[in-house]
């Protein structure tokens, strides 16, 4: 999409083919930074992929005495896949209970849980995979043009009809990538680029064949396939900096942008200390800074990523041992990283001055949690099943309302569109209203 | 935490640690609930600092809140180390007294590698009855109390620890001073200090000054294997006078074979992840802290009676959970340490869980197979074994099912050699199952 600029055009029509050569940059540049509106959530991380809406209804809420409306629940099988909303139909993953039981992708009504259409298929679990966790999906569907992109925990990648649920194709990425489970079953959410979809290909570090590719939505073809790096939970997240569109990727110690347009690393940045797996995704937090959170030795880096010549260097511009993202999101706001900090042991939400690294406040109110920037709220939902809304700032963390909603391992991200909260652990899926 | 070692053994140190005995004492009923600050004021113008009570599931304290946002809490991590040593070196026999199973917590800045005050809370909680020498003589001695015939008024001098009526030694941190770092440039932060605190020893409190040393660990992958969460180390030594645990008169006895004095090291490890966190993804965190509840009363307090009641009523407050059941069961007839194996109440909650269950669970077989062959009954134990491969499926673990399947072997094989006539054996793997086993 980015037009060839000609000299001979006229000044407005060089302008005009500039914007124009850039809309993709410049579209994509705003949902990546800034919170999108809250019209639906079609992917990881919602419609921005950052976990921030823009919001002007008023949150406020009052859950003393009966806690926050629910709109309707049901059950759901096991898994931790985000939900999607997207004109008012519901996409979620799940798997059928038993160890012959179908990995399913459903359609669901917003507005009741009606089922709309259901695809169910096989998907024998990879022998290595810890089953003690469930072995439900843990990606996140893509929906896009009509078309929803899922990768299953054997990895079976699938383009399905988001009207009727039909496999248009698939790719088996173990199969062909030897995409490796790390243990837990594939984790990374498929993302979109112009016309293409990528997902992370990344198999074990000695054997891995391509870290991420990229393919075509239309038919599966393959349009770049990275250099080997190894495979991980965290999904590449995009981000802009100094006019590059990149994304974002951390892979065991390796901390990656690689060019959307190729697949080119464009730097890199080794972080030692990680010992075992990283389950968070990137951030990019504006300008030329992204955040990589881990748990395992990692903690938290913030790097700054200068054009240099005709490449680009990461440069730590601090680094934080003692905030630990495990497997939780994190969000941007007013120059904040937050996010909930720990792993095994108690959870701290944490705020950090971004430029300067400074922890700002810490909050125990929670659980290891998951949240998401609704307008000038978070809404946090712990691996408890408390949900809470709340209000952060450079002093602290106000919280506004809580309520015991779920149970135990609630680690999926709450999905968030025209003031409905869903919400799912691996029994149950539920609607909540909640501006009052 | 006082390195709740030093409160114990405080009163002369090798390495000026000081402790002085307060006047006032502790009322049996304040002590043993641990949770009530000396019922009769001390006369030393220090007011006595509470000591801390154990959470519900029993091997961690339960820190006030208070204290939570003072820093990042680490809690002692019991059963590994030989958390204290006391040594005696007597001219005619070498004696060593250890202790595996401290509770307790310290409560440290976020930033240590930044921190002028490194501790800023703690308390520790000690097991009399978890004071072993090796020797069950000399440790029915140890924990008891004056001898029947002691008159009411030597009790106190004739009493050795007297763990009925004083099942714990409590201590508490009031602060540490002398601080100053001695961690090398680009390792972990490290401290020398001098911790000061009181500790409650046989309901007579001591305040105690104790040199000490702290030190943080990296998190790498070698630590990860040994524990989880972040990491700290609190070490002292010194010398206690043998009175604190013996009484003066020792009028012969185990009591004699111990020097005047021993030698005290001390060695805590802590972590920001619990003890009793649960991480396993199969059962409840309140299931797992009721097990250790009961792991606690039983190997600990040396507490039969109550260990078994707390199992039984939690059970009964949980009547459909046959998991809840075998898991009990499976600890008290092969939890490694457990002291006290009430067989009959692991026999009947299996049974139980037998009950409950529509299919039972390769677990549940293979926990009837072992009641049964303890019982001498082979050829049940040999069936019961075969269930459990039987049951054995895709979501078993693995090193769990090559357990069940070497029992079932050695079940076989006694069998053989008893003459019992067992059917062919079953398939290593049968039908599929839901449930995911241990």
């Amino acid at each position: 999409m980015a037009g060839k600029r000609e000299s001979r055009r006229g000044f407005s029509g060089a302008c005009a083919g500039w914007v124009g050569g850039h809309a993709a940059m410049l579209f994509f540049l705003v949902l990546a930074v800034w919170p999108a509106w809250a019209g639906d959530w079609p992917q990881w991380g919602g419609p921005g992929r950052n976990f921030s809406i823009r919001e002007t209804r008023d949150l406020s809420v009052d859950w003393s005495t009966s806690g926050p409306k629910v709109l309707w629940k049901k059950p759901l099988g096991d898994g931790y896949s985000a939900l999607l909303v997207h004109e008012g139909v519901i996409y979620a993953m799940t798997r059928e209970a038993g160890d012959a039981g179908k990995e399913l992708v459903l359609a669901l009504k917003a507005a009741n849980g009606e089922e709309i259409w259901r695809r169910a298929y096989e998907a024998p679990v990879p022998g290595d995979v810890r089953k003690d966790f469930g072995v439900g999906p843990r990606s996140t569907p893509l929906l896009v043009d009509g078309r929803l992109f899922t990768v299953g925990v054997s990895a079976l990648f699938q383009c399905l009809d988001a009207k009727t649920g039909n496999v248009l194709w698939s790719k088996d990425l173990a199969d062909k990538y030897g995409v490796s489970s790390m243990g837990f079953g594939y984790g990374p959410s498929p993302m979109a680029y112009k016309d293409n979809v990528i997902v992370v290909t990344g198999g074990s570090k000695q054997n891995s064949k391509h870290g991420l590719s990229c393919f075509k939505r239309e038919n599966g073809e393959v349009v770049w396939e990275s250099e080997p790096f190894s495979g991980g939970y965290p999904s590449p997240m995009p981000a802009t900096i100094a006019g590059k569109e990149m994304v974002l990727v951390a892979a065991g110690q390796d901390r990656l942008g690689l060019d959307l347009e190729n697949g080119k690393i464009l730097w890199r940045f080794e972080a030692p200390e990680q010992f075992a797996a990283v389950f968070a995704s990137p951030v990019w937090a504006g300008d030329d800074i992204v955040v990589f959170s881990a748990a395992y030795g990692g903690g938290t880096h913030a790097l700054r990523i200068t054009k240099e010549g005709d490449g680009y260097k990461a440069a730590e511009l601090w680094h934080y041992l003692k905030m630990q993202v495990h497997h939780g999101s994190s969000i941007v706001r007013d120059g904040l990283f937050i996010g909930s900090s720990g792993d095994f042991g108690p959870a701290f939400m944490t705020a950090m001055d971004i430029k300067s690294g400074e922890v700002l406040w810490r909050d125990r109110s929670f659980a290891k949690a998951n949240t998401i920037l609704v307008g000038d709220r978070l809404i946090i939902l712990d691996e408890q099943g408390k949900l809470g809304l709340a209000t952060p700032g450079k002093d602290g963390l106000t919280i506004n309302g809580t309520a015991d909603l779920l149970e135990f391992q609630a680690w999926t991200v709450p999905t968030y569109v025209d003031g409905r909260l869903y919400l799912r652990d691996r029994k149950t899926i539920m609607a909540l209203e909640l501006p009052k | 935490m006082a390195s709740v070692f030093h409160v114990i053994l405080a009163l002369t140190a090798v390495f000026a640690a000081q402790w002085n005995a307060s006047s006032s004492a502790l009322s049996d009923a304040a002590l043993n609930s641990q949770s009530e600050a000396p019922s009769t004021p001390p006369k030393e113008e220090k007011p006595a600092l509470s000591p801390v009570p154990r959470a519900a599931c029993g091997i961690i304290l339960d820190v006030p809140e208070a204290q939570l946002d003072l820093g990042e809490v680490y809690h002692v991590i019991p059963g590994g180390d030989v958390q204290i040593l006391a040594t005696s070196r007597h001219p005619l026999y070498r004696m060593a007294l250890t202790c595996r199973r401290a509770a307790g917590y310290v409560v440290a800045p976020f930033d240590l590698d930044r921190a002028k005050q490194p501790l800023l809370a703690g308390a520790l909680s000690i097991p009399v009855r978890s004071i072993l020498s090796g020797s069950e003589e000399i440790d029915d001695a140890l924990h008891g109390g004056a001898p029947a015939e002691t008159a009411p008024e030597a009790q106190a001098a004739e009493a050795f620890l007297d763990a009925d009526r004083f099942p714990t030694i409590e201590v508490v941190l009031e602060k540490a001073v002398d601080v100053s770092p001695i961690g090398k440039s680009g390792a972990p932060p490290a401290f020398q200090l001098t911790l000061v605190g009181q500790a409650w020893i046989k309901g007579q409190r001591y305040d105690f000054t104790a040199p000490a040393k702290l030190t943080a660990h990296r998190i790498d992958f070698a630590y990860f294997m040994r524990n989880l969460g972040d990491g700290l180390v609190l070490e002292t030594r010194f010398e206690v006078p043998r009175k604190l645990f013996f009484p003066e008169n020792a009028r012969g006895g185990p009591s004699t074979q111990f020097a005047d004095t021993l030698d005290v090291d001390v060695f805590l490890l802590f972590s920001t992840v619990p003890p009793n966190k649960c991480l396993d993804p199969t059962i409840t965190q309140a299931q797992y802290d009721a097990e250790r509840k009961v792991e606690s009363l039983l190997r600990d307090f040396g507490d039969p009676k109550a260990g078994y009641a707390f199992a039984r009523d939690y059970l009964s407050a949980h009547p459909g959970d046959a998991d809840a059941r075998s898991r009990l069961a499976r600890f008290v007839l092969e939890g490694a340490d457990v002291r006290h194996r009430d067989r009959p109440s692991a026999r009947a909650w299996t049974e139980s869980a037998l009950q409950m269950s529509k299919s039972p669970s390769a677990d549940l077989c293979d926990l009837l197979a072992a009641i049964k062959a303890e019982a001498g009954d082979l050829k049940s134990a040999v069936e019961w074994g075969r269930k459990a491969m039987a049951a054995v499926g895709p979501s078993t673990d693995p090193s769990f099912a090559g357990a069940i399947q070497k029992r079932l072997s050695l079940l076989e094989m006694r069998a053989k050699e008893a003459g019992i006539s067992i059917d062919a054996e079953t398939p290593k793997e049968g039908k599929a199952e839901s449930r995911i086993g241990r």
